[in-house]
């Protein structure tokens, strides 16, 4: 504590006694952060000066202007402050924080705890040949290290001493068919050079993957959402536009106005569809996997280059997305799972650990899944199918049963008109065949896939070993039909394979039980 | 934690006939403790005794108007329930067990819904013990195992006895270290 504090430069200097400060630019970075966390919490308080712009009158400007010079010397004062309070250092193999100008936090974060390095470079850091260098744990958020200014060479020999450190077991690890080719000496030093480019994505596939992810509908959602929460305030407006812009140009004919309506709405999704290509394009940009050491590399980005790397070990399974857009397109979109102990909670926890490949055909994800877990027999492989009962059972118990509750008190009251959700079940049927369709399994007992979906497919592609815990439901009417409901826990995420025959149930149970328990790979 | 591989001397990989692997389906479970239960009557019984209350405070105010209730059986009515409670609590007792083998340890439960979870000893993170006040009042202890799966705990077995809680733990725990090849 008492050590003079001096700026990060080499790996030397933050081994000393002496704390390390980052670079001042960090400033910079702590003052955008402190922007996006505004944003991001509270971007409903932008409402408020809204109101203040309405209804201060002739001071408005002045009022206004005053919050932001405000808002704009407290960030830099919190900036600085964040800037002076952050100190670092390394103990041996541990890295030691301070940070925090009110709370202050005090983290300690050991090599073999740190899941993912990943290297950020901001725009506003590139002058300055600073780099943000992210130490990603498997613990909460709260313990996530970043490291924001400090030199580009420092961080990559960050990078190399926790990967050496992490490596090391990777490559005695009997992985797969790479390990022969490569020998478990390799050292760790070469690995920039000895790295094995996998995948790079050209600009027409990342627009494919915008076109196809679903993201926008997502997006498409909440708008159509916001516009009806707000359909009430603006419908007389709307109305008064329309009579008075619109009629006199068209006619009030309602075929005109009608295939008007019906343009607008194809415009809006066009545009969705745009935006969602150009952040396709922006985020994804230059696209390149590459292997090396046992670990994937991805790096990304037009205007922030990130390099994300995730240890093979580390991978609990491979999701092969096509959501429906991509059956179009013919292209599927990959995911490659990591421990993630965030729960649906925690969606900032799941993002993180999601390595997402975009948009690869199947001779790609084929030999990733191979060389991932093992040679699979991709060209033979046929799912099989869950039983029919599906069907039946999810109509009558989420459609059947709610719609004969329904239509009770509705009958009651509105007499035959009450009789309409009995309609449900049966426009249900076809989705929930489409549904069934969709469900399908596979397994060699050491490699899992699991298939799901409705129009689009997701395929999980797993390894018995890396089950966590596997669990089997039985209903009365299973029961009587010999089926069973499976779900495998994996660390991260669980699959669920309903009205699965009573017997592949168990003897997946036992295959999987077996596989972990005799298994010797390491599962993370 | 590190994912090391231990070094495996007799490290073998013959290939295993399907029948030859152990089957989990045929396991004998063990009874939960004879007061579990006495355990879930009473959990019942102080969950519907907040509405029961509710109910006869409301109906002895003269709140509740129908004519259906306005015979002092009104206030026998909350106790219809009680029969229901006993026998679902006695149907859960008796359904609920687990058994440990040597890798791994099974627990099950439900009545109509019935479930049955396993879980490996070299997949377990950690293991708590938990008594809740009634739990201790009937000198009975959950032992939750947490896994690297979820959140919240993926195996919890309740009503065990205070010693035996602590008993199966360690025996886990001991199995689990012995299993655990992560270094």
């Amino acid at each position: 504590m008492t050590a003079p504090e001096q700026q990060a430069a080499t790996l030397e200097s933050l081994s000393g006694e002496a704390w390390n400060r980052l670079a001042p630019a960090a400033i910079i970075h702590f003052i955008i952060k402190f922007v996006i966390g505004f944003a991001k919490n509270g971007i409903q308080n932008v409402a408020y000066l809204g109101g203040i712009a309405i209804f201060t009158g002739d001071n408005r400007w002045f009022i206004l202007g005053a919050i932001a010079a405000v808002a704009g010397a407290a960030l830099l004062v919190g900036g600085i402050l964040s800037y002076l309070n952050f100190r670092f250092r390394l103990d041996g193999q541990t890295f030691l924080i301070h940070r925090g100008v009110l709370n202050k936090k005090r983290l300690t974060l050991s090599f073999d705890r740190i899941q993912n390095v990943v290297v950020k470079e901001p725009f506003y850091f590139r002058p300055f040949g600073l780099v943000a260098l992210a130490l990603e744990s498997a613990g909460s958020s709260d313990e996530e290290v970043s490291l924001a200014g400090i030199p580009t060479s420092l961080a990559q020999d960050i990078r190399r001493a926790v990967l050496e450190r992490r490596s090391k077991p990777a490559a005695t690890a009997p992985t797969s068919e790479r390990s022969e080719s490569k020998g478990p000496d390799v050292a760790p030093q070469t690995k920039t050079e000895d790295s094995e480019l996998l995948l790079a994505q050209p600009v027409s596939e990342l627009a494919r993957y915008g076109l196809s992810n679903n993201n926008i509908w997502v997006v498409a959602g909440i708008v159509v959402g916001a516009i009806f929460q707000q359909f009430d305030a603006w419908e007389e407006d709307a109305e008064a536009f329309i009579e008075a812009s619109v009629i006199p140009v068209t006619g009030d004919d309602s075929t005109v106005l009608g295939l008007l309506f019906a343009a607008g709405l194809v415009t809006v999704l066009l545009l969705l569809t745009l935006f969602s290509v150009v952040g396709a394009i922006i985020v994804y940009y230059r696209f390149r996997l590459s292997y090396a050491d046992g670990r994937y590399h991805r790096e990304t980005g037009l205007f922030e280059r990130l390099e994300t790397s995730v240890p093979e070990t580390k991978v609990q399974s491979l999701q092969i997305n096509q959501p429906w857009p991509a059956l179009l397109l013919g292209r599927w979109h990959l995911v490659m799972k990591q421990v993630g102990f965030g729960g649906t909670n925690n969606p900032a926890q799941n993002r993180k650990s999601n390595f997402i490949i975009p948009s690869v055909l199947p001779a790609f994800y084929q030999a990733l899944s191979n060389r991932l877990f093992g040679q699979m027999d991709w060209q033979t492989m046929q799912l099989r199918a869950i039983s029919r009962f599906y069907v039946w059972k999810t109509v009558f118990y989420f459609a059947l049963l709610p719609a004969m509750l329904a239509t009770i008190p509705l009958a009651a009251n509105v007499g035959m008109a009450g009789l309409a959700p009995l309609l449900l079940p049966f426009l249900a049927i076809p989705f929930v065949i489409l549904r069934h369709a969709r469900f399908g399994y596979w397994s060699d007992g050491k490699v899992a896939v699991v298939r799901q979906g409705f129009v689009g497919t997701r395929m999980t592609v797993f390894p018995f070993h890396k089950a966590q815990t596997v669990s089997l439901t039985q209903s009365p009417s299973q029961r009587r039909w010999q089926l069973a409901t499976l779900k495998v826990q994996l660390a991260g995420q669980t699959l669920t394979i309903p009205y699965m025959p009573l017997a592949d149930a168990e003897a997946w149970r036992d295959r999987i039980l077996y596989e972990v328990e005799t298994s010797r790979k390491a599962w993370m | 934690m590190g994912d090391s591989i231990v070094t495996h001397e007799a490290f073998s990989n013959a290939q295993v006939q399907t029948q030859d692997i152990p089957s989990a389906g045929t396991i004998a479970f063990e009874p939960l403790h004879q007061r579990h239960a006495l355990l879930l009557i009473t959990e019942s019984l102080l969950v519907w005794a907040v509405p029961s209350v509710a109910f006869t405070v409301l109906l002895a105010l003269g709140k509740i108007e129908s004519s259906f209730l306005s015979a002092p059986w009104g206030f026998l009515l909350p106790l219809a329930v009680l029969p229901i409670i006993f026998i679902a609590c006695l149907l859960q007792a008796k359904h609920s067990g687990f058994a440990a083998r040597t890798h791994d340890i099974h627990f099950k439960t439900g009545v109509i819904w019935r479930k049955r979870v396993a879980l490996p000893f070299n997949r377990i993170q950690h293991i708590e013990i938990e008594r809740n006040p009634i739990e201790r009042a009937f000198g009975l202890s959950t032992l939750k195992f947490f896994t690297a799966g979820g959140g919240s705990a993926d195996m919890k077995i309740p009503a065990l006895g205070e010693q035996q809680a602590t008993d199966l733990k360690s025996f886990v725990l001991k199995l689990a270290g012995e299993t655990d090849d992560r270094a």
